[in-house]
């Protein structure tokens, strides 16, 4: 049921988890439109189809939005919310063609991170109770969907225009920022409250627990039917999921 | 939306618009292992002389 609450119901230190996480997304979703806005004159560069450089362009527009959405919310939970500098350098290896390199960032951006950002929305979209969260977060799953799709959209266009297998090699180069995020490690008690979900926040345990699951059921699957083996990166999970990495 | 219907919304969905059919789905791929040509060693020190690289924060 969509009600209307508050968030005086939190804590002093979830309040504090809730308006750090928003204020985390409010700088994430800055850099993704300045990387989308860079992306689609690349893409138009490379000759992409048209579709795609426009939706790049819209993506570019949608995270904008999406970065006032969050400093608002970040605020609500008491965020002072003072904006840093923010850049979206290149992120693929040296020793890249053009094409090649394009085609690393967008994989990155889209088919692997916005494609979790959807499975993350999707779950707190279900759990919300808030009748202002539930409206933001009904705008960004639709946005994310669209930003997903472009990278699963070039990908298929490249796979049909040259050989995308060396990518297989490089996704854990890709995943590894999640790793670093701390996302397989223990974490603090108060980030694996339950009470967070209804903030639009998801305990550490199931944030990892989705992570996983939509690597293994959307993410690996979709790279292979798109010719990228996967091979690599279900190692890397592995790995990164044995128990002996998690105590790290 | 469950995160198995989000293959069939973001992949299949999204590779129609590149033009291109994508088969698979949740049960396909499983137990895969790299294919003769990508290394086993998770992109830390590739065959290819291609290390580094990065991604992208999100949710």
């Amino acid at each position: 049921m969509v009600k209307k609450t508050g968030q005086s119901e939190l804590s002093q230190p979830l309040r504090q988890v809730v308006a750090d996480a928003w204020t985390f997304r409010f700088n994430v979703e800055r850099e993704a439109a300045i990387r989308f806005a860079r992306l689609a004159k690349r893409l138009e560069g490379i000759g992409a189809l048209p579709t795609v450089v426009e939706m790049t362009v819209r993506a570019s527009h949608d995270e904008g939005r999406h970065a006032r959405h969050c400093a608002d919310l970040a605020r609500r939970y008491g965020a002072a919310l003072i904006p840093e500098e923010i850049s979206a350098p290149e992120i693929a290896p040296p020793g890249l063609g053009d094409r090649e390199r394009v085609l690393y960032e967008v994989v990155a951006a889209c088919c692997i991170t916005e494609t979790e950002s959807t499975s993350v929305l999707t779950s707190l979209f279900n759990e919300a109770t808030d009748s202002r969260m539930h409206l933001i977060l009904r705008q960004l799953l639709r946005d994310e969907v669209g930003h997903s799709r472009l990278g699963w959209a070039h990908l298929a266009h490249e796979s049909t225009r040259g050989d995308v297998q060396y990518l297989g090699r490089l996704i854990p180069n890709m995943l590894e920022v999640y790793a670093q995020d701390g996302l397989f490690g223990a974490a603090p008690t108060e980030l694996d409250a339950p009470e967070l979900l209804s903030h639009g926040v998801l305990p550490h345990s199931m944030k990892r627990s989705i992570f996983n699951m939509t690597l293994l059921e959307v993410v690996f699957p979709g790279l292979e039917s798109l010719g990228v083996p996967s091979g690599p990166a279900r190692e890397w999970l592995v790995r990164r999921t044995a128990p002996a990495a998690q105590a790290l | 939306m469950q995160i198995r219907k989000l293959f069939r919304v973001l992949v299949a969905g999204g590779a129609i618009i590149g033009g291109v059919v994508a088969c698979g789905g949740s049960d396909k791929s499983q137990g895969q292992t790299s294919s003769p040509t990508t290394g086993g060693d998770g992109g830390t020190n590739p065959d290819g002389g291609m290390p580094g690289g990065g991604g992208t924060y999100g949710w």
